[in-house]
């Protein structure tokens, strides 16, 4: 190892020690702002209300009162299903954030080291040219695509299509979407399992709640810490949709190792060993198999379930027309599958096995069947370290059976925990294939209805024609377009694909890019990605060797101690930008709804939005024909509402709130072609059987983690008694990054009895290693190692080692140290309090999950030790 | 006319909106800038049973406007009085600060402010309903589950929940006739002293 990464790895280890216990100070240069937390909602009276929207989780639409030019209240809109209520990390977006007193106002520069927190004001003037002048220099080298910019969550970032727009006129890269810590894997599966025109809904939960008798939630937080774009948007309008969902009998089981704040108010809670969900899902699917619960009808229709595979290779039988085969019982033959909907003298094979030109053939049904079968429920039980007999999964099993298919079984919406979380997805997918629970009254429900208006990329005649004209541009995350020759993209398109087109980026191919000098600046905005991203020693070894780094943050936070410059970023409601998506309300229908997150207020100090910085970047390049003309408030957006056929424009909307067109649900399979390669719902995966399992050429060839039937995968696990999995999750007043360091958010009192900064143990667990309540103790990364996991590909954070306070409690599977997610920094800059929890990321290794790209996100093993005096 | 509220622990979804709105309208001073955790409003949520079989319940503690009530009969300077709605009143110039009234309420529901040298608490926002406007935390609860009005009104609002709910009073044995009767409390009221319980 050279002596570079050595002194980047000690010098993160070095910043941890600097502050752990240190006095919190911001540097003078971060105190700038005379917007004290007293200016807050008095005389309320007066004041004019202004549509807008929130970024504290989603976007949940919100009107802000203005009286002389401050936010002194906020609320929902009166719309569905929102009805006028919006939540408390709204409030803490407001006075935490907006008009926090540490709030960045002013273009820094840094003085001193990097990662010391000192910087100086500087001018918009001053950035702007550093940074023109670093991707001059690239482009006229040849590879501009050194200088890359970084985004956030898309509800927070502002313009994500004019950052990919950008992208693509300057040659600059694009990557780090934060999708990919988000639900990277997640949205690769649903792809692969239903198809790109059904994946979204499926990921993010959306359900015809108001019928559904009964789910299983596992890994969510469920409904606090809820993305439900198809059905709500941001826990203040899901939280009315879920009590009229209990009104009308909806009951639910939550699969966790640790009983979530929220999910406290679960009917009941199955506690589960960290990363060994699939042994539980494939235990489910079992039983509704074998006590035939499964649908049969919908089986034959929707599903490849009766799809002829090779017993010998798991490869699809196809005919000379290359058609996937399945067996007509009339004529006693291998047959075209029909599209769906066809399902004529078709059988799903369960228990059979046929011949097909002398080769032993079974159905995609028989061979998962064949595969959840060595889950019986004792011994799933066994493998999940479940604190009840396989009763309980039976019990579980046949509720989803007699109750389909008004029933749901739903894996959690943020992407892969763990190595093997997409083969946990794939037989949560599975299961529901079985009960059969699409388009039907209580069960996953498709939008019929929205506005879907593309990038707003401004084209010819407005702007010249695009460089590169013969740029293959593919899709990117949110609609969004990218170069397929981007670091993230270019391994998805590739023959055979390396990994699926549908995740949203590649980490460790930037991470190779920093350490290969491939990579040397980047702009990041909206997202804290020094410490969001895993492995945090191998980002802070990357990241220092960067040329420049340029943060734009509202708040101080790790990313901001790191920067060379800093600029002031608009917040979310000091400029505009457009959403639409559909929610399912609790009156039982459908609303496609366009909405406008609109500037309130004006920027704050010397903010601005990001759009305008980069713009102005552009122009400094020589590409002001790209970029002097373009009306980001309004202009842009009018673009994508004229392509969506919305009969309203973005001035409209920024003046009269969201536009609304609602409809009844419509149940119908057919409205919508599915869109995998047999045109069903694959239990078999035709696309990992050819891009990968079955394909000599692929790096996953022959690889359990792609194998196109679903199967549990083990992974490392604790070895000793002082050891543990360290596993992060959420709490309905903290959502994400967004939420960190927010004063209004952070008090103790909101806490009630879930405090948000200590390491949560398992009382039973911490009495026999002699713990008490409030010990201090010492936590020390051990696992997954390379050795123990092959998908393991850096365990820099080997080591990393962190004391803090435990809170123990019975809510808790034993087998796991949990730690409110994000509740731990290391930032000098930050509130003192925030730097007493886990720094989550730190401990966890990265994993690559092949073809999925999954990052190992909650990953982790680690030694406990109990500090003495 | 006697003020009350009913809080339906089926229909509150722990989302903390009540404590936040509540800060933020009444300026009650930040805990980061303060250095001192002050709130109107506190949490509590009992821990049941032992793993696996555990449930945590979730229990928002306003000032429970008690009519017998202990803040009251020890304050020296009358600066805490009983209104014509039998609501309690405070009268933030004449309190001194002795801090008696943070003492004496068995729900903990008062604090003391030292940069002001006087006491607080939750007053069902009384200058609001003097406007005929519901208490913020009734108006911006997302799940409407605290319902205000007049409990000797059997047609009121409040007074259909506490019968459809089976609303009863935490920790009655306390004895001072709180006026926030909790919903759906699946034997919580069981529980001697949960009233008191605090965290950290």
């Amino acid at each position: 190892m050279d002596e570079d990464l050595k002194v980047s790895r000690r010098q993160f280890m070095k910043i941890s020690g600097v502050v752990a216990g240190g006095a919190m100070t911001a540097s003078g240069c971060l105190r700038l702002s005379n917007l004290t937390t007293s200016e807050k909602g008095r005389e309320t009276e007066r004041g004019e209300w202004k549509h807008t929207a929130c970024a504290m989780c989603l976007m949940c639409p919100m009107q802000a009162k203005v009286k002389k030019g401050k936010i002194v209240d906020v609320k929902g809109e009166g719309i569905l299903p929102w009805d006028g209520k919006i939540c408390a990390k709204a409030y803490g977006g407001i006075w935490g954030r907006v008009y926090a007193p540490d709030r960045i106002l002013h273009p820094l520069k840094r003085v001193g080291k990097r990662g010391e927190g000192k910087f100086v004001r500087c001018s918009w003037e001053e950035v702007i040219n550093a940074v023109a002048n670093k991707i001059k220099k690239y482009r006229e080298e040849g590879n501009p695509e050194a200088f890359e910019t970084w985004w956030g969550c898309p509800v927070q970032t502002d313009n994500m299509y004019f950052l990919h727009y950008f992208a693509r006129i300057t040659g600059t890269g694009i990557s780090y979407m934060h999708g990919q810590i988000c639900f990277g894997d997640h949205s690769a599966e649903k792809a692969v399992s239903f198809g790109s025109n059904h994946m979204g809904p499926l990921m993010t939960g959306c359900a015809d709640y108001m019928n559904t008798k009964y789910a299983v939630i596992a890994a969510q937080n469920f409904p606090g810490t809820v993305f439900a774009p198809g059905t709500a948007f941001g826990s203040a309008a899901f939280y009315q949709l879920f009590l009229k969902a209990r009104e009308n009998g909806f009951q639910y089981t939550t699969v966790d190792p640790k009983l979530g704040d929220s999910a406290a108010m679960a009917d009941d809670w199955l506690p589960i060993k960290p990363g060994s969900d699939g042994a539980f899902a494939m235990a489910v699917a079992n039983i509704l198999i074998k006590e035939k619960l499964y649908d049969e009808d919908f089986l034959l229709n929707f599903t490849n379930a009766p799809q002829l595979i090779r017993a010998d290779n798991l490869a699809a039988v196809k005919d000379e027309k290359n058609r996937y085969l399945t067996w007509n019982i009339k004529t006693q033959s291998a047959v075209p599958m029909g599209a769906a909907g066809e399902a004529t003298d078709i059988t799903l094979g369960n228990g059979e096995s046929f011949s097909v030109d002398g080769v032993a053939c079974k159905t995609a049904l028989q061979l998962f069947a064949e595969e959840a079968a060595k889950f019986p429920a004792d011994q799933a039980a066994k493998i999940c370290n479940i604190p009840y007999s396989g009763d309980r999964i039976e019990q579980i099993a046949f509720r989803l059976g007699n109750n389909k298919p008004a029933v749901l079984f739903y894996p959690g919406f943020t992407t892969g925990r763990y190595s093997n979380w997409f083969q946990v997805l794939r037989a949560y997918s599975t299961v529901n294939m079985l009960l059969g629970n699409f388009e039907k009254p209580g069960g996953w429900y498709f939008p019929k209805h929205g506005f879907s208006g593309g990038t707003g990329w401004p084209e010819p005649p407005e702007v010249p024609e695009y460089p590169n004209p013969g740029l293959k541009v593919v899709p990117a995350p949110w609609g969004n377009k990218m170069s397929i020759t981007s670091r993230d993209k270019a391994p998805c398109y590739s023959s055979p694909r390396e990994f699926h087109p549908a995740t949203q980026a590649l980490p460790w191919e930037h991470f190779g890019d920093m350490k290969k000098g491939k990579l040397k600046a980047l702009f990041s905005t909206a997202e804290n990605s020094a410490i969001t991203q895993v492995d945090t020693a191998l980002v802070y070894e990357c990241i220092d060797k960067l040329e420049l780094i340029i943060v734009g943050e509202q708040v101080p936070k790790e990313f901001v101690e790191l920067a060379d410059y800093v600029i002031p970023e608009a917040s979310y409601v000091e400029r505009n930008h457009l959403y639409s998506f559909t929610a399912l309300a609790q009156d039982g229908q459908e609303h496609a709804m366009a909405l406008m997150r609109s500037a309130a207020i004006p920027a704050v100090g010397e903010s601005k939005p990001v759009s305008w910085f980069l713009t102005e970047v552009g122009k400094k390049l020589g590409l002001g024909p790209y970029f002097a003309n373009l009306d980001l408030q309004y202009g842009w957006w009018d673009r994508i509402l004229k392509k969506a056929n919305v009969p309203v424009d973005s001035r409209h909307i920024v003046k009269n709130g969201p536009y609304v067109e609602s409809f009844a649900l419509n149940y119908d399979m057919r409205i919508k072609p599915i869109d995998t390669r047999s045109g069903r719902f694959e239990m078999y995966s035709n696309d990992l059987s050819e891009e990968c399992y079955n394909n000599s050429k692929s790096r996953w060839h022959q690889s359990v983690y792609v194998h196109p039937i679903p199967l549990n995968i083990p992974i490392a696990g604790p070895k000793a008694d002082d050891e543990f999995y360290l596993v992060s999750g959420k709490a309905s007043w903290h959502q994400k990054n967004a939420t960190q360091n927010n004063r209004v958010l952070m008090e103790d009192g909101i806490e009630g009895g879930c405090p948000y900064t200590p390491l949560y143990l398992n009382s039973d667990r911490a009495g026999k290693l002699g713990l008490k309540e409030g010990d201090e103790v010492e936590i020390q990364c051990v696992g997954p190692t390379k050795a123990e996991d092959p998908c393991v590909d850096d365990d820099s954070v080997l080591g990393y080692k962190q004391t803090l306070r435990i809170h123990l409690t019975e809510a808790l599977q034993p087998d796991t140290a949990w730690t409110h997610f994000a509740a731990g920094h290391r930032s000098k800059l930050m509130l003192k309090k925030v730097t007493e929890g886990v720094l989550h990321s730190a401990f966890v290794p990265l994993s690559i999950e092949p073809y999925a790209g999954g990052c190992g996100k909650n990953y982790s093993i680690v030694k406990l030790t109990k500090k003495e005096g | 006319m006697r003020y009350g509220m009913a809080i339906d622990l089926d229909r509150c979804i722990r989302c903390r909106t009540c404590y936040v709105i509540c800060k933020v309208m009444h300026d009650i001073p930040n805990q980061f800038e303060a250095g001192k955790k002050y709130t109107r409003l506190r949490f509590i949520e009992p821990e049941i049973g032992t793993y696996p079989n555990v449930h945590r319940h979730f229990l928002p503690i306003h000032c429970m406007q008690c009519d017998n009530p202990a803040c009251v009969a020890v304050c020296p300077s009358n600066a805490l009085t009983i209104d014509d709605n039998n609501l309690i009143r405070f009268d933030r110039t004449k309190c001194i600060g002795c801090g008696a009234c943070v003492e004496a309420c068995p729900y903990n529901a008062r604090y003391l402010n030292e940069e002001k040298g006087i006491a607080d608490g939750c007053d069902f926002c009384a200058d609001r309903v003097a406007e005929g406007k519901q208490p913020w935390c009734v108006e911006r609860c997302i799940g409407n589950a605290i319902v205000f009005g007049d409990l000797d009104d059997p047609d009121s609002e409040v007074s259909k929940t506490i019968r459809n709910t089976q609303g009863e009073p935490l920790s009655p044995e306390f004895g001072t006739k709180p006026k926030i009767f909790y919903g759906n409390m699946n034997g919580l009221s069981k529980i001697s002293g949960l009233g008191a319980m605090k965290h950290g």
